[in-house]
């Protein structure tokens, strides 16, 4: 992999990023941390997916933060990105821990008129793509937002927290029949005597199960998505 | 800028890995298998908790298995028909290429694939027919 270089920052600049502090310490927090992201490729290739679905004034920034653990910030958003219906917002953080990299998936709003159109999902791969070539390890995701709660439970995020599990178990056991209670509490015992303490809950699991649709469309879970699991990867690619 | 308190991945986004009525089908099927290969539930215990229509279960295990074969074989995977999806197709290729394999002209390098070949179409099978007995057995 070539490092990344001071025309790589100038080409990223161009794109109308804004790069901090200056380009040498940039470039040094780059090579030391993120040495296998090909950023100038993965931001361009953001910006020719995103730029296209606003005409409102758009921010590019990217962040880092030396203190531990090392982290890279990048935000893509929209003049009004708070607004729901026409807003564009997207936003990554790398974070390189000693023993691994994650990738936090804070947040992507896509305008209304430009939704269920494949544009997300070419955007969630463009993504894959360049974390699987830089080695990060997971994916983690703050499930809840517009039916987040039950699409990441479908595409195969594990649940990390056992008690909002509960808290999505009772809901379960007050809104199911017995029967459709009995067979997502059992996901839920196989899963937890196995690991008490488990922090990959499979929610795939329960995403299918008749009426936990309804309930996980308003539930709220911390998921991750594990890039070292093969048997995820090929989910991902069957879907694709 | 985005408020990180508030805000997370819209679930649009992800909704549209399952627009298609296919893939939508697929994942229902992925979900199935995961659940049975992971111990949650028996082969049954599955069709019936997931409400899964069993036909549709062994079509799609027919399907995963042939493009498992033909990718082993040629290193690609591509469609086949329905009707070639049975154990008994399996069993006769796999003795196919067991008898071939006995054969004197065939160096040792390609009979050792061929060997490896014969035993994954003979699992398969396998596969296959337990399923299909437990559709009898249900019957």
């Amino acid at each position: 992999m070539t490092p990344v270089n001071k025309n790589d920052l100038l080409q990223i600049e161009a794109l109308g990023f804004s790069i901090p502090g200056n380009r040498g310490g940039f470039l040094d927090f780059l090579r030391q941390h993120l040495p296998d992201l090909r950023l100038k490729d993965f931001v361009s290739e953001i910006d020719s997916q995103l730029s296209q679905l606003t005409s409102a004034t758009l921010f590019k920034e990217l962040d880092f933060f030396e203190k531990e653990p090392p982290t890279l910030m990048l935000q893509y958003f929209s003049e009004d990105e708070n607004d729901e219906k026409t807003g564009l917002g997207f936003a990554r953080t790398f974070i390189k821990y000693p023993s691994e990299l994650v990738v936090d998936h804070d947040f992507f709003r896509l305008p209304e008129r430009y939704r269920r159109q494949g544009k997300g999902k070419a955007l969630i791969l463009t993504c894959l793509k360049y974390y699987l070539e830089c080695g990060v390890s997971r994916v983690r995701v703050d499930a809840g937002l517009e039916n987040g709660g039950l699409v990441w439970a479908k595409l195969f995020f594990a649940a990390t927290d056992k008690s909002e599990i509960e808290v999505i178990l009772e809901d379960a056991r007050l809104s199911l029949t017995t029967v459709q209670y009995l067979a997502v509490k059992n996901v839920y015992d196989v899963y937890y005597n196995r690991l008490s303490e488990g922090r990959d809950f499979p929610m795939a699991l329960w995403s299918r199960l008749p009426g936990m649709g309804t309930i996980l469309q308003k539930s709220h879970w911390h998921g991750e998505l594990d890039l070292t699991d093969q048997k995820v990867l090929t989910k991902f690619n069957l879907l694709n | 800028m985005p408020d990180r308190n508030k805000h997370s991945e819209a679930g649009y986004i992800g909704e549209e890995f399952f627009a298609e009525r296919e893939k939508d089908r697929l994942h229902k099927c992925l979900v199935v298998e995961q659940a049975i290969s992971e111990g949650y539930f028996s082969f049954d215990g599955a069709l019936a908790a997931y409400e899964m229509d069993r036909e549709e279960y062994e079509q799609y295990i027919a399907k995963k298995s042939s493009d498992a074969i033909f990718s082993s074989i040629s290193g690609t995977t591509f469609a086949i028909e329905e009707k070639v999806s049975q154990p008994v197709y399996f069993e006769i290729f796999a003795k196919m290429v067991g008898n071939s394999s006995k054969t004197n002209d065939i160096d040792i390098k390609l009979e050792r694939k061929l060997k490896r070949i014969e035993q994954q179409l003979l699992g398969i099978s396998k596969e296959i027919g337990e399923v299909r007995s437990g559709s009898k057995e249900k019957a």
